[in-house]
């Protein structure tokens, strides 16, 4: 089973990725980027869904963009999931090096599908 | 007779996309710009003779584009250059937006799932839970941001208590 990532300050948005994806992947989570880089320097998942505006010192965007910049790191797929739906929010996450953009509200069913997709046309 | 440089640096000064101001050596403002005014929308006078700390403390700065530059000789300490990224109205509705779209991004995932996937009653009955202290966080927002007063709000909640 693939390894996803959930980091998101918010339970409620970790609980409905999680119950949205529990049956096709392995799920962790994580509630700030420091837990998160704690979590995958334990274990490399193949996914991270991250929330851009995120309380702690570093934000959404700041962990996608150290998590692209690394070696190490930057074959995790990463999906940025955001408040913000204007499209320079949007031009910014894929400049970072972000592979997908959901702006909340999303439907966790397509967020389920494009990950399952991604990962498999990684595969081949 | 001015020079053309002068005459370049007279538009620049008065035609500036910016607003441009100037900071003397005792650290206060001594010179506006005229497209200050027209950049930020407020008056220049008020400015001259402000400390450095309290223009900045005047300007809104999550709507205005701020950047300072140190000068390093002279009569002037350093140049301030502002202007309007967006209106203060636009950037307090993509402030609600952003507060809006959290819980109903809870909402529509948890309402989605309750829909596609089959759950115990106890997992039903905790969605649901959350869905309804979702939409609660909405009607607060609502209220709180966009200033509805307590007799609209009571009458669009259906018993006037949990939403109000």
């Amino acid at each position: 089973m693939k390894k996803v990532l959930v980091v998101d300050d918010q339970e409620n948005i970790r609980t409905v990725v999680r119950l949205a994806l529990r049956d096709r992947f392995e799920v962790s989570e994580a509630k700030d980027a420091n837990s998160a880089l704690k979590s995958i320097n334990n274990s490399l998942p193949d996914a991270i869904i991250l929330d851009v505006m995120m309380s702690g010192s570093m934000s959404g965007f700041q962990l996608c963009e150290h998590i692209k910049q690394s070696d190490r790191l930057s074959g995790i797929y990463v999906i940025l999931v955001t408040a913000c739906g204007q499209v320079s929010d949007q031009e910014q996450g894929r400049a970072l090096g972000a592979d997908a953009y959901f702006v909340k509200p999303f439907s966790p069913a397509a967020l389920e599908k494009h990950l399952h997709d991604a990962l498999l046309w990684r595969e081949a | 007779m001015k020079t053309t440089d002068t005459l370049a640096m007279e538009m620049a000064w008065n035609h500036s996309p910016w607003g441009i101001v100037a900071i003397d050596r005792e650290g206060n403002v001594c010179s506006v710009s005229p497209s200050f005014e027209r950049c930020i929308g407020m008056s220049r006078s008020s400015f001259i003779g402000m400390s450095e700390a309290d223009f900045i403390f005047q300007l809104d700065l999550p709507v205005i584009d701020h950047l300072r530059v140190d000068v390093a000789s002279g009569c002037i300490r350093a140049i301030h250059y502002v202007r309007r990224r967006v209106t203060r109205q636009e950037y307090d509705m993509k402030q609600i937006a952003e507060k809006l779209r959290a819980p109903l991004a809870s909402i529509y995932g948890f309402t989605e799932l309750l829909l596609t996937q089959q759950y115990d009653d106890g997992t039903r009955s905790n969605l649901t839970s959350a869905i309804i202290e979702q939409v609660e966080v909405m009607a607060f927002v609502i209220n709180e941001k966009l200033d509805l007063n307590a007799q609209s709000s009571s009458t669009a909640s259906q018993d006037g208590s949990s939403l109000s």
